[in-house]
């Protein structure tokens, strides 16, 4: 159940951040070609000073031959007038120069804009780069502080079952005892009197029984006892009859020989 | 039996003498004389009896000293008229059971009877448990009550002092430890005894026994209780017999020692036990002085003129060797083999009946076939299945008998063993039934 709160709140984090990340295109084609992007360090440095020289070359690329001067006053004036005659009068020889000059800085000019444009698609990638870190840093947070609620969760359900477990032990324990005393007050009348009365009827035909079977069995003893008594009697009876006849029959011959005698 | 109960035995732990002696020496053993098998003449067990059955003249009157259950009850085979003393009550009702006229419980220094009251004192195994100091008393009570010319024969346990300790020099648990074997507080020297008869009598024979011959029980008493010095793989042996081997073994013991008694061979001095004969008279031979045996056996084979008769005590019935002795239950019954048999004699026999019983512990789960059988011929087949007694009667068919010689056989399917392991009272006899009352009906030849 924690993990299926974990996993929800993941999707949802994921999907905050993907809503929020800016479009696929770096580029931005409403920006001037040649404004450089803030916090691009090398690459506007050098289409600065690519700029610095163009504006050079705008300014010098019609004036050829040169119609400026390092003097001043009248010697500059002259000179410049000296140019210009000397200009007009060599423009079928250096025509051909202006033309490369004016080609060569507009090629210059078009490929600053060039650089200039990817410098900002290029700076609006990396700020979008950044936000998506700085996106991607909170979703983490928000991640680590989701992870940790979910262990705290999952280490107050353990504790929640433990309760649980104890709460029913202990439940369990006093239901049981409950029910024991409630069975035993007021089972122990009914179940007293059927078990001792089935108890003590058992006993009694058991111990009958065993009464029987001990009084059956002396009866017996003595019947073959008392038997055997009276099969010895009898022998007696019979040894002494045989006894006393034998006597009887020596009498009657001492009797007869002293009868005899006399 | 001891006089007294003072000295030796209150020094090995008894007090009660009597009670010492009844646990001892009474038992359920059925020695009438109306039970004795003539084959038993043979068993060691009566050899001492036997020397006293052969040397009492027929129809005299005979006093037991020590009695105790009643050894001489076979002398009323001979018709004499058996008196019997003993310390212990019990042992005196055990005699009066067993077919001795009279018993009592007395002291042998005073004996309760007049002057010249008898022709013959005897006692086996008694003067050896009559302290030294008391023995002259005894003797001279003896003397008293015998008449004049009568003899006394007594069977009484020696020792040869070089084995063993004198009373003097054993400690207190060894003379307990001596003395709660049997009893014996007054053992002397074979020679010791004959010279204290002397005093008392003009005449005095003794012989050593016991040195060769002993039983198969006493061959391992002696060795475990007192020591005597037996081979051990010989004991061992012994010890391992069963019930039957044992018999086997004491019938040839006793078979030797009667031989040697009849061959009037002099033994050496053995240590162990001595027959004495003292008289004033002068004596007769040692040994069968008054030898008549006829009265062990079966009288010539002849019916009994009667209805009915019981074959248990009648001298005409021949019990075989499936009967063991007879043991009070009560009552008295024979306890039989898987097979037993006797033999009598009778005209025609119409119906037998019987009382029978059996000790099997598991016969109501397994009941104990039984067959009874006469001259071969099946008369009955049952079941027994419960214990206590069964009175069967048995009717025979016309025809089955003929007159003479009749044979009643009883079969059972098993036996059992009442203490097989029991180093105390070990039985390892084969038991299946208990039987008595055996009677024979007939018709009058």
């Amino acid at each position: 159940m924690v993990d299926h709160e974990v996993e929800n709140t993941l999707r949802e984090i994921r999907e905050r951040v993907r809503a929020a990340a800016p479009p696929d295109t770096a580029v931005a084609p409403s920006q001037p070609p040649h404004a450089p992007a803030a916090g691009h360090g090398a690459g506007f440095e050098a289409l600065a000073r690519m700029e610095a020289n163009l504006a050079t070359t705008e300014r010098a690329w019609p004036r050829l031959p040169p119609v400026l001067s390092y003097r001043r006053g009248a010697a500059a004036r002259l000179e410049l007038w000296l140019k210009r005659l000397i200009k007009r009068a060599l423009h079928w020889f250096t025509w051909e120069q202006v033309n490369f000059n004016s080609a060569a800085h507009h090629a210059l000019r078009d490929a600053l804009s060039a650089l200039s444009a990817h410098e900002r698609l290029l700076a609006d990638a990396f700020s979008a780069l950044l936000a998506h870190e700085r996106l991607n840093a909170e979703a983490r947070a928000e991640l680590d502080s989701l992870r940790r609620r979910a262990e705290a969760a999952a280490a107050d359900l353990a504790r929640l079952n433990a309760l649980h477990e104890s709460l029913h032990d202990s439940l369990r324990a006093e239901l049981r005892a409950e029910l024991r005393a409630e069975l035993h007050d007021s089972l122990r009348a009914e179940l007293y009197d059927s078990l001792h009365g089935s108890l003590r009827a058992e006993l009694r035909a058991g111990l009958g029984a065993e009464l029987r079977e001990r009084a059956e069995r002396l009866a017996e003893e003595q019947r073959v006892c008392f038997r055997q008594l009276s099969l010895e009697a009898t022998e007696t009876a019979v040894t002494h009859d045989r006894a006393r006849r034998l006597v009887e029959a020596r009498l009657e011959r001492l009797e007869k020989q002293v009868m005899g005698d006399g | 039996m001891p006089s007294s109960h003072d000295s030796l035995y209150r020094r090995a732990g008894i007090e009660d003498v009597a009670e010492f002696y009844r646990t001892k020496f009474t038992s359920d053993e059925v020695l009438d004389a109306r039970y004795f098998r003539a084959l038993d003449r043979f068993d060691i067990r009566f050899a001492r009896t036997m020397w006293v059955y052969d040397n009492v003249r027929a129809g005299a009157s005979v006093l037991d000293l020590g009695c105790g259950a009643g050894m001489l009850a076979l002398l009323k085979r001979k018709g004499v008229t058996l008196v019997g003393i003993d310390l212990s009550a019990e042992c005196a009702r055990a005699a009066r059971r067993n077919g001795y006229d009279l018993a009592a419980a007395a002291e042998l220094s005073r004996l309760p009877f007049p002057d010249r009251s008898f022709d013959y004192v005897a006692s086996l195994d008694a003067l050896g448990h009559v302290e030294a100091e008391e023995k002259d008393a005894v003797l001279a009570e003896v003397r008293r009550v015998l008449r004049p010319g009568g003899t006394t024969l007594h069977g009484i346990e020696a020792v040869d002092r070089r084995a063993l300790k004198s009373y003097e020099e054993m400690t207190p648990e060894e003379l307990r430890r001596f003395v709660e074997v049997d009893g014996h507080v007054g053992l002397e020297e074979e020679q010791e005894h004959a010279a204290r008869f002397r005093r008392f009598f003009a005449h005095v024979a003794w012989e050593p026994r016991y040195t060769l011959c002993l039983s198969a029980e006493e061959f391992v008493k002696q060795a475990d209780r007192y020591g005597l010095p037996f081979e051990a793989d010989f004991v061992e042996y012994l010890r391992g017999l069963s019930a039957a081997e044992r018999r086997a073994f004491d019938m040839a013991m006793g078979y030797v020692f009667g031989k040697i008694s009849d061959l009037h061979v002099r033994l050496p001095k053995g240590g162990l036990y001595v027959l004495v004969k003292a008289s004033d008279a002068p004596l007769g031979p040692f040994y069968n002085e008054h030898r008549d045996r006829r009265a062990l056996f079966a009288p010539a084979a002849s019916a009994p003129p009667a209805d009915s008769f019981c074959l248990d005590r009648d001298p005409r019935a021949a019990f075989d060797d499936g009967w063991y002795e007879p043991n009070l239950l009560p009552p008295v019954a024979r306890w039989m083999k898987r097979r037993a048999r006797v033999r009598f004699r009778s005209p025609r026999v119409t119906s037998v009946r019987l009382d029978l019983t059996t000790h099997m512990p598991d016969v109501a789960s397994r009941p104990l076939g039984l067959e009874l059988l006469l001259n071969g011929a099946p008369l009955a087949s049952f079941s027994l299945f419960r214990h206590g007694w069964l009175e069967l009667r048995a009717d025979v068919p016309e025809g089955l008998t003929t007159a003479g010689d009749c044979e009643l056989e009883l079969r059972a399917t098993r036996t059992w063993r009442p203490r097989p392991d029991d180093p105390v009272s070990r039985d390892d006899r084969e038991l299946s039934i208990a039987v008595c009352n055996l009677e024979i009906f007939q018709e009058r030849g």
